[in-house]
């Protein structure tokens, strides 16, 4: 049967608990492709002294400092949306009220980590 | 009788998904201009008949008209909903409608899905009563209050589609993930103190995509016409078979 199917993703809305759910895969995507590079540099650094130093000099690029935050930042929302699943699965939030107030407070904390974390380390 | 002058009509900007298999056409969308009192807040199937009158192409399904029969299931400006209890006043912003038919299913002819896939993952199910043999069906089987309540918020349930149609877990898998309106129906049946094949449903539902598929987005929750919430039904399903396999 070659049917259409009416299917467009940019025109069907989604609730808070939703696009939650979205974001969620995509940190884990972000985290998964920038996982390799980080942890060749972590390991590349820790080898001497002197690539220690160029590690650091690496993290003084602006594209490469903000990739990290990107990174870290995709880490603490994959992890506090991961609870927010985990507290779910136990029976709690499970009113769309509830579900758009987590999904909200998870969005909300990671913006604070975010700007907290920019202030911390920039 | 008052007759209604210019000033008291609006005009809606109305948006149609149109599609003729007949035609060698791909699904386009057509406009339409509809004059509305504007005192008056029509329901959306209010505005398809409208429509219908300038263009009696436009096919659509529609039987009750208050909410029950669950046949007008449609995505209303991206959020689906039945048309006939849906206010343009709820529906509506910017002046503009658009009216696309439920998404995932495919489409018979512009607002009309086929309903086949929906329909095979409800019968799945088995929605109806089992009992044991033992029992004497043509004799009533009471239940107490307290287990009768049980069943509240999942009985009501009247098949429209808007909920399953709204999931994405759905849309990827629709014959593999058994969407919100048949789990919804599962834990109905799990749930009534009468039914005695609570493990025969339990080990239906065991799979990786039956039930554990629903990653509890809500959408389900936020569509339904009935304000029923099936992510709740399938958390209670999940808890039950984590606790079954312990």
């Amino acid at each position: 049967m070659n049917a259409p199917r009416y299917l467009n993703l940019f025109k069907i809305t989604l609730p808070l608990p939703g696009i939650s759910s979205i974001l969620h895969r995509i940190s884990a995507v972000a985290i998964f492709l920038l996982s390799l590079p980080m942890f060749a540099i972590l390991i590349f650094s820790l080898e001497t002294k002197d690539n220690f130093d160029f590690a650091v000099l690496i993290f003084g690029n602006f594209l490469f400092k903000s990739l990290f935050v990107l990174f870290i930042t995709a880490i603490f929302y994959h992890f506090i949306s991961g609870l927010r699943h985990l507290v779910m699965d136990f029976g709690f939030w499970e009113t769309l009220q509830a579900g758009r107030m987590s999904a909200l407070a998870s969005f909300i904390l990671t913006a604070l980590f975010f700007f907290l974390f920019i202030f911390l380390t920039w | 009788m008052h007759a209604i002058s210019a000033s008291e009509i609006k005009t809606l900007r109305l948006s149609i998904y149109r599609y003729d298999p007949l035609k060698k056409e791909k699904p386009y969308m057509q406009d339409f201009d509809i004059d509305i009192p504007a005192e008056k807040d029509l329901m959306v199937l209010d505005v398809l008949m409208l429509a219908k009158e300038q263009d009696p192409s436009i096919s659509f399904r529609r039987s009750c008209r208050e909410g029950v029969c669950g046949s007008d299931g449609l995505n209303i400006n991206g959020k689906n909903g039945l048309g006939c209890i849906t206010p343009l006043s709820d529906a509506v912003k910017s002046n503009k409608l658009s009216i696309r038919p439920l998404p995932g299913l495919p489409v018979i002819k512009d607002l009309i899905v086929d309903m086949k896939q929906f329909v095979d993952q409800y019968k799945k199910v088995k929605p109806y009563l089992i009992t044991d043999k033992k029992v004497d069906t043509r004799e009533a089987i009471p239940q107490t209050i307290e287990e009768r309540e049980k069943l509240d918020g999942l009985y009501e349930c009247i098949m429209c589609g808007c909920c399953s149609t709204a999931c994405p877990s759905f849309w990827w898998n629709p014959d593999k993930f058994l969407g919100p309106a048949a789990l919804l129906q599962a834990y109905r049946f799990i749930a009534d103190s009468r039914d005695t094949a609570t493990e025969e449903r339990l080990e239906q539902l065991e799979d990786a995509f039956s039930v554990f598929r629903c990653h509890g987005i809500m959408n389900c929750v936020s569509v339904c016409p009935k304000g029923l919430n099936p992510t709740k039904a399938i958390g209670e399903i999940k808890k039950m078979l984590v606790k079954r396999a312990l």
